[in-house]
């Protein structure tokens, strides 16, 4: 019976070691993935070469200590492209275990099949996240606390390091601890103990972080930019197909005949899920209880007995040619999700410029400010920017004016040295090659274009000559 | 074949005979976008397949729409190439809702005179004629189709109702995407016979758990791009926030009943009553459903105006049909045989005459919308005399038919897969508003305007009467046909 467990968890290990494993392996030795994974790598190489900062550089801000920098700038960088996978792995494994003691082992492993289907897994196992690394913590963290008493001590320096993450994921272990609570019937001391551990650590740690970085200012999502990023058919990446959500949904309705008993769950998804509106990437999190309820709803369609029993199948083939359509969608962005080679080239050609301010969409500035180590007007990360909204403005300024002396006024304020437009900025930001800026770049001497690669422009902002 | 059929086969000729009568007097449609729909039209009949990329719009556009309406239609056209078909056609699939209704009605009542009431009634509803006379529309087809679901979801234990289900619903899949209305209020009504504590048919479920998923995995599909692109906002079809505002406005209740019609109104509010509260009705339920689907779309403005008006109309003169039998039944219990005939007539009469005036009346409002030969001239001088890559400024109603005669157009009714429509927009309603010769010429720099049309729709949508720019020797009068057309004539370089 062990050994068929074992069996029935390989097929959900193998699934996600053949799809993120081709995914690194296309892009292994040359590029990671996203914009996030660079922004780590910076602040990892940052770390080994000048210890702990209390100031990024590049960007201008404060840094925020996470965990996932230290680790990164202990590895070789050789292995940053298979840490996220590794990371993954270690956690579907616990996964695996913690639901073997709710669940058959052929549901364990269907459970752990549709998270690793589920793209916001998917990508959280291809890009280097905090999230990540939370996760994993977070799982081998109340393992151990489960364990007999020596064993489970271990579990205490966990909890102290989970209170190093940043503050978003401060909440979500609080959600986190809460959804325990009603789930454990034994250890419950243990977990108040952990959770009081936890507590303390992370309000010292964060009093004195704020001493030396000051308050962390979030932006808040819209409700439409929050759907967009959490459902993939909208085009959101670290987010669930539209089927998972219908299935959660009903999931939810079939588990309610037995409340008492989901009550741990419901807590933690409206949780976890609530939180992920604020900081999108806690969805990780939010989808381990998501795929719970679109399991029990999946087993349920499955059970009953239906009177046209042609609907069934029917049915059931829908939603499994849905959920692949959903997978397709992501691979599908995933391919072009950036750096693009072109990218990788623009930055080399920038690398031998002279050092200056690159001024480009965040994603791209982020990666630039990687790869080129040269500073950039703001990144993806700014939650530390002193008149981050005043920047935001004159960027806007900058993009969409036709006057060349309030453009000039805003590039010199900004101290820009670079601009680059990428193709998906001639997309978004404007409707014509003539609009705004990219008409004063071709129309003015006082931008030189120092290079196009496939259809990305560097151009250097010589303030004199205009 | 029985006396109530032929009845309503004379319903039906009568119902035809009026919407041809107004649909025929005048040569052209009444509505821009049905433009849209013939060049779909003759793009089928041509290549086999509609057209989904359209270069006659600034950068080209993509479109995405179901396509079956316009299959239907390049059909037909085959045969004739004249509008004449595709309105007879348009207005043919409309009238199938006449005997749809007859059979929802008699399925609800079992009472012929009710029923037979219904049907014509149902194609005399006023806010019809204001919605689809004279001009091509999908819903011609989706609402016949939505009436068919219901008829055939009032009966489903029947063996042959779920292949026929499908079959429908497949259809309305292909049509239109209002299908999910259809399954909203399928579902509500669900909800409404657990909490009236009635047996839910185990069937009707299923059937409905197929067709949620099945619609939802096939309109991913055929929006795809569309939802990528502009996520969310799809479902208010990517319009700009100013005609979101106006387009998805909240109808207060007045305004409902005016064009709905007063009686339909009071007896859908009788259903409401004594259906919600105090009865309960199996079938009624479905169509209480519906009625609330579409009223709190409305209210949360998930709905344009116009749609929400055309579906509830029907739904209230289905709705009907309970408290009409109520009254008919009440007759035979009067002393006179006179009197019970004389109340029987008289409610006819009231319950007709009270659609047929208003349908009449906006009948011939849709009729005087229609696109004029002055209009047509101009859109003629045009097409021989602008160059190629000209594009023209106009009323968003104009852009389909400036594409029809070969001429690119900036704005239409169809925002979809517009990037930043809410900016496109707003700025060419700025062109038309301002007094600055300088922001008009950069507008039109940006869009590639050359031509800008002031037309009498262009002054019903801009809301203003004339620009205030024109006798700037920058622009040129070239036409007075059918509207003021000016040519830019200068090119504004920016110094620093």
């Amino acid at each position: 019976m062990k050994r068929d467990a074992l069996l029935f968890l390989l097929i959900p290990l193998l699934v996600c070691l053949l799809l993120s494993g081709t995914f690194i392996m296309l892009r292994y030795d040359t590029r990671l993935y996203s914009a996030e994974s660079y922004h780590h790598v910076r602040m990892a190489h940052l770390i080994r070469a000048h210890g702990i900062p209390t100031y990024d550089p590049l960007t201008g801000q404060a840094y925020s200590f996470t965990p996932l920098h230290v680790l990164l700038a202990i590895l070789p960088d050789k292995l940053y492209a298979f840490l996220p996978l590794a990371l993954a792995l270690i956690s579907l494994l616990l996964l695996w275990g913690f639901s073997r003691n709710y669940l058959s082992a052929h549901h364990a492993a269907l459970y752990c099949l549709l998270l690793v289907m589920s793209p916001v897994f998917l990508y959280f196992s291809l890009i280097l996240s905090s999230t990540s690394l939370f996760l994993t913590c977070v799982l081998i963290a109340f393992f151990l606390l489960r364990q007999r008493t020596p064993l489970a001590l271990l579990s205490f320096p966990l909890f102290i390091l989970l209170a190093f993450f940043p503050i978003p994921y401060l909440f979500a272990m609080l959600a986190l601890f809460v959804s325990a609570h009603l789930l454990f019937k034994r250890h419950r001391k243990r977990l108040g103990w952990a959770a009081a551990l936890f507590i303390c650590t992370a309000l010292v740690f964060q009093f004195i972080q704020m001493l030396y970085v000051g308050i962390p200012k979030y932006d808040l999502p819209t409700p439409r930019l929050f759907l967009e990023n959490s459902i993939t058919e909208f085009g959101g990446l670290s987010s669930l197909g539209f089927f998972y959500y219908i299935l959660a949904g009903i999931g939810i309705f079939v588990s309610l005949r037995m409340k008492k008993k989901y009550a741990w769950m419901y807590a933690g998804a409206f949780l976890l899920f609530a939180l992920s509106y604020f900081y999108h990437s806690l969805l990780l999190l939010a989808a381990l209880y998501l795929c719970y309820f679109v399991l029990i709803a999946l087993g349920y369609l499955f059970r009953r007995a239906w009177q046209v029993s042609s609907l069934r199948t029917l049915t059931l083939f829908t939603i499994f040619c849905g959920s692949i359509f959903a997978l397709t969608l992501f691979i599908n962005q995933l391919t072009v999700l950036p750096p693009s080679p072109e990218l990788l080239q623009t930055s080399s050609v920038l690398q031998h410029q002279q050092e200056g301010i690159i001024l480009s969409d965040l994603e791209t500035s982020t990666i630039l400010a990687s790869l080129t180590e040269y500073p950039i007007v703001i990144d993806l990360y700014p939650s530390y920017l002193m008149d981050k909204a005043g920047r935001r403005e004159r960027i806007a300024s900058i993009y969409r004016n036709f006057s060349l002396t309030a453009t000039k006024d805003h590039l010199t304020a900004l101290n820009v040295s670079y601009i680059v437009i990428t193709p998906e900025m001639k997309e978004e930001l404007w409707e014509d090659p003539d609009d705004g800026l990219l008409f004063l770049l071709r129309n003015t001497e006082t931008f030189h274009r120092i290079a196009n690669v496939s259809r990305i422009e560097v151009w250097e902002y010589l303030p004199v000559t205009g | 074949m029985k006396r109530q059929h032929w009845i309503l086969l004379c319903i039906m000729i009568l119902t035809l005979g009026v919407r041809l009568f107004y649909s025929l007097s005048e040569q052209e449609f009444s509505t821009g976008s049905s433009y849209f729909i013939v060049r779909q039209v003759e793009h089928i009949a041509t290549t086999g397949a509609p057209m989904y990329h359209d270069a006659l719009s600034v950068g080209g556009r993509i479109y995405s729409f179901s396509p079956l309406y316009v299959y239907v239609l390049s059909g037909f056209w085959l045969l004739s190439q004249h509008f004449m078909m595709l309105k007879i056609v348009s207005e043919i699939l409309l009238i199938l809702l006449i005997p749809l209704c007859y059979a929802v009605a008699y399925r609800l009542t079992k009472h012929m005179t009710t029923s037979l009431l219904i049907a014509a009634v149902a194609g005399f509803t006023p806010f019809l004629y204001l919605s689809t006379l004279n001009e091509l529309t999908m819903y011609s087809l989706a609402l016949p189709l939505h009436v068919y679901l219901i008829w055939i979801f009032m009966d489903i234990k029947k063996p042959r109702a779920i292949p026929m289900f499908i079959a429908g619903f497949m259809v309305l899949m292909l049509t239109h995407p209002s299908v999910f209305l259809f399954l909203a209020a399928a579902f509500l009504s669900m909800l409404l016979l657990w909490v009236a504590d009635q047996p839910l048919v185990r069937r009707e479920i299923e059937l409905l758990a197929f067709s949620l998923f099945f619609g939802i995995w096939f309109h991913l599909i055929l929006y795809k791009d569309v939802l990528l692109k502009a996520g969310v906002g799809f479902f208010w079809q990517n319009l700009p926030e100013y005609l979101l505002r106006n387009a998805y406005t909240g109808v207060n209740i007045f305004e409902m009943i005016y064009l709905i019609g007063v009686l339909p109104c009071l007896f859908a509010a009788f259903v409401f009553y004594r259906y919600l509260f105090r009865e309960q009705g199996r079938n009624l339920y479905l169509l209480i459903s519906y009625a609330l689907v579409v009223l709190i779309l409305l209210w949360l403005r998930l709905l344009p105006a116009n749609v929400g008006l055309t579906f509830l109309s029907i739904v209230f003169v289905l709705m009907s049909a309970a408290p009409l039998k109520t009254l008919f039944e009440l007759f035979p219990n009067m002393k006179s045989a006179v009197l019970t005939n004389l109340f029987t007539v008289l409610l006819i009469v009231i319950f007709f005459m009270s659609s047929l005036i208003p349908a009449l009346y906006y009948a011939d409002t849709k009729r005087a919308q229609a696109i004029s030969p002055e209009e047509l001239q101009g859109y003629a001088w045009m097409r021989e005399h602008l160059p190629q890559d000209a594009v023209v400024a106009s009323s968003r109603e104009e852009g389909p038919l400036l594409n029809y005669y070969g001429i690119r157009s900036v704005v239409d009714p169809d925002f979809l897969l517009i990037t930043d429509s809410s900016e496109r927009y707003e700025k060419i309603r700025t062109l038309y508003h301002t007094t600055s010769i300088t922001e008009a010429l950069r507008i039109m720099q940006e869009f590639r305007i050359t031509h800008i049309l002031m037309s009498q729709r262009a002054q019903r949508e801009y809301d203003m009467e004339r620009l205030a720019y024109t006798q700037d020797p920058c622009f040129k009068l070239i036409s007075t046909s059918g509207g003021y057309l000016y040519e830019r004539v200068c090119i504004l370089e920016e110094r620093s």
